[in-house]
């Protein structure tokens, strides 16, 4: 699965979710804490969200500000989840 | 002081004086005395009798004011019946307050009849002429004609009591089942009389009648206005729904005085020019029923320099127990105006839930007691007589200064995911936005909602969120947030909370789920 696709996933999930489908102003690098989005509800969820989608399963380590950041900061912390796993034949 | 006593003595001292003006019809003095007393000896003729209730289901204007001025002479109780009220509601009033005379135009009769309501009503009395379709066998129908020949003479002199029963007020209550609220005549002159005496009304003053008569603001427009002879000017239902056309009817007026919800006001503010207009006729605002936004309440003070705003506050139940004057312009930092101190008489306590009175400063009910203290609930004939001092539900806090803060109904504290969120706060909150005009929260299950109206057309859903993370607490953020064009309202034109949130829960197409579910999926 490409980053692109991953990021769109995850855009569409949060637009979806927590902005009842209006897309204006929400960018892929919008702060998501910032954006009254991240608490610790919508955390648990996102993680969620993140294993069943793309089995991405985070340790609770992972599951930090820094990685929920934005759109852009979740797409990469899937993508080093699965980077292992995709190398495998 | 009774209310019906009221009238006759400007009929007397200037009857060429209006005292209720259009649309269609205005009355002098001695024409509104003359008319009334006609209604009082006809409905007296067909045997209503003291303490018996007479519907009036009249949009308003110059005759529904007779009719029910011409009932309470009468000595009867007098029940304003909303125009725009579906049929159903309509039979249970009528059911529940056994109401056997309505008042009312051919035109809504036509609509009851069709609906079939009829049920407890015997006599119906139109207040103008037109074609009808026949009603009911066992149902008197008395023309206008006729009301119209009854004698103008004073009615025969009934009780002296103002603790009789004046009217009934049907409210829809949080269960949404109609509750009858009886006023006496001294209740509703107790706040008149204030009222009238706080602003110093005079026969010059042109006060606008905007609220419905089945609305307690109504109170005020009517009994307040004939206590001092002044004039009544209609602003009808079809201009209310109209910035531009509410400001244009102040202005062709020259209306001094106004007492609405702040949401009439924030119409003229928003699209009805009242910015680049004003209203220099106006010298007195009064508003009540809802918390006015602070931002919209400061534009409205700088376009209107001239006029006083007061806060006025209180339930159905003990119509306005609570007063403020605004000294000025509330400054930025201001978060909320208070709701005033005590007025028309009545005492006031601040208790916790065990009823012990909590200190200054500290969050409690409002308990009320005093002269507009309701009778009690009409509850089909077997009154349920008012608790003393009447609990409000309200939440309130008094300052040092004894001026008392508003902090939201008992039923809109909710609690979501344990934390418990006073409603009207996220509610402010979302109102300090420049693009949002007015906003409802509520609790979903397990969510908090926030139903948006926006003034702004560019405002989105993002914003909105950002706004309140920025002045909120995360647990007070509304997750689910609605952008509409616009929000419901009741007869009284209060924003509907019951409809915006049952159309938005019916719209919910994927509201997050709660963890314990997503957890469950994740390990089943």
């Amino acid at each position: 699965m490409n980053e692109d696709l991953i990021r769109k996933t995850i855009h569409d999930y949060i637009v979806t979710t927590w902005l009842s489908g209006d897309e204006r102003d929400f960018s892929d690098d919008a702060d998501l804490l910032q954006a009254g989005i991240l608490d610790s509800f919508t955390t648990l969820n996102l993680a969620a969200f993140l294993d069943e989608s793309f089995r991405a399963a985070l340790d609770p380590a992972e599951i930090n500000p820094q990685n929920f950041r934005s759109v852009n900061a979740l797409a990469r912390t899937v993508l080093t989840k699965l980077a292992p796993s995709s190398t495998i034949p | 002081m009774r209310i019906d006593r009221l009238v006759t003595p400007f009929a007397r001292t200037s009857p060429e004086h209006i005292a209720v003006d259009g649309p269609g019809e205005s009355l002098t003095y001695a024409q509104l005395d003359q008319l009334a007393n006609r209604f009082a000896n006809y409905l007296c003729a067909q045997g209503v009798a003291p303490g018996d209730r007479v519907g009036v289901h009249v949009p308003r204007g110059a005759r529904a004011i007779a009719a029910l001025l011409g009932a309470s002479r009468a000595g009867a109780v007098y029940v304003p019946l909303d125009p725009s009220s579906p049929p159903a509601r309509m039979k249970v009033i009528a059911t529940d307050c056994d109401l056997q005379h309505v008042v009312i135009t051919p035109a809504l009769l036509s609509n009851w009849l069709a609906a079939g309501v009829c049920a407890p009503v015997r006599h119906l009395y139109l207040v103008a002429d037109g074609s009808t379709p026949t009603p009911p066998a066992g149902v008197i129908l008395h023309p206008w004609a006729d009301i119209a020949a009854a004698p103008p003479a004073p009615a025969v002199a009934g009780s002296d009591s103002p603790d009789d029963l004046a009217y009934l007020l049907y409210t829809s209550g949080s269960t949404g089942t109609p509750k009858g609220v009886m006023i006496s005549h001294r209740n509703a002159m107790a706040f008149a009389e204030w009222a009238a005496q706080a602003i110093a009304l005079t026969p010059s003053d042109r006060v606008a009648s905007v609220a419905p008569f089945h609305f307690d603001l109504s109170v005020f427009d009517l009994w307040s206005t004939f206590s001092r002879g002044a004039t009544l000017i209609i602003v009808d239902e079809s201009t209310v729904l109209s910035g531009r056309r509410m400001l244009d009817r102040i202005h062709a007026q020259t209306i001094t005085v106004w007492y609405s919800v702040p949401s009439a006001l924030m119409l003229m503010l928003d699209g009805g020019g009242l910015e680049e207009r004003g209203a220099s006729s106006l010298r007195v605002v009064f508003f009540a029923g809802e918390v006015f936004p602070m931002r919209h309440l400061r534009r409205a003070m700088a376009v209107l320099p001239q006029a006083r705003f007061h806060n006025l506050f209180g339930p159905t139940e003990t119509n306005v127990c609570l007063a403020h004057a605004l000294p000025g312009i509330p400054a930025e930092t201001e978060t909320a105006i208070p709701i005033g101190q005590p007025s028309c008489g009545d005492s006031i306590a601040i208790v916790d839930e065990k009823g012990r009175p909590v200190a200054d400063g500290e969050i409690g009910e409002l308990l009320v007691d005093g002269p507009t203290v309701m009778l009690g609930y009409w509850n089909g004939g077997q009154p349920l007589p008012a608790r003393h001092p009447y609990p409000t539900g309200d939440f309130v806090e008094r300052r040092p200064n004894g001026d008392v803060m508003y902090h939201g109904r008992r039923d809109h504290m909710v609690k979501v995911r344990g934390f418990r969120i006073e409603l009207a706060e996220v509610e402010a909150a979302l109102t300090q936005h420049p693009g949002i005009r007015e906003a409802v929260a509520f609790a979903k299950e397990g969510h908090l909602v926030a139903a948006v109206l926006p003034s702004d057309p560019g405002l989105s859903v993002l914003a909105v969120k950002r706004h309140c993370a920025a002045r909120l607490p995360p647990y007070m953020i509304p997750s689910d947030v609605r952008l509409l064009p616009h929000l419901p309202r009741t007869t009284s034109r209060k924003v509907d909370r019951v409809a915006i949130q049952t159309s938005i829960a019916e719209s919910i197409p994927s509201s997050p789920k709660p963890p314990a579910e997503v957890a469950t999926e994740r390990n089943p």
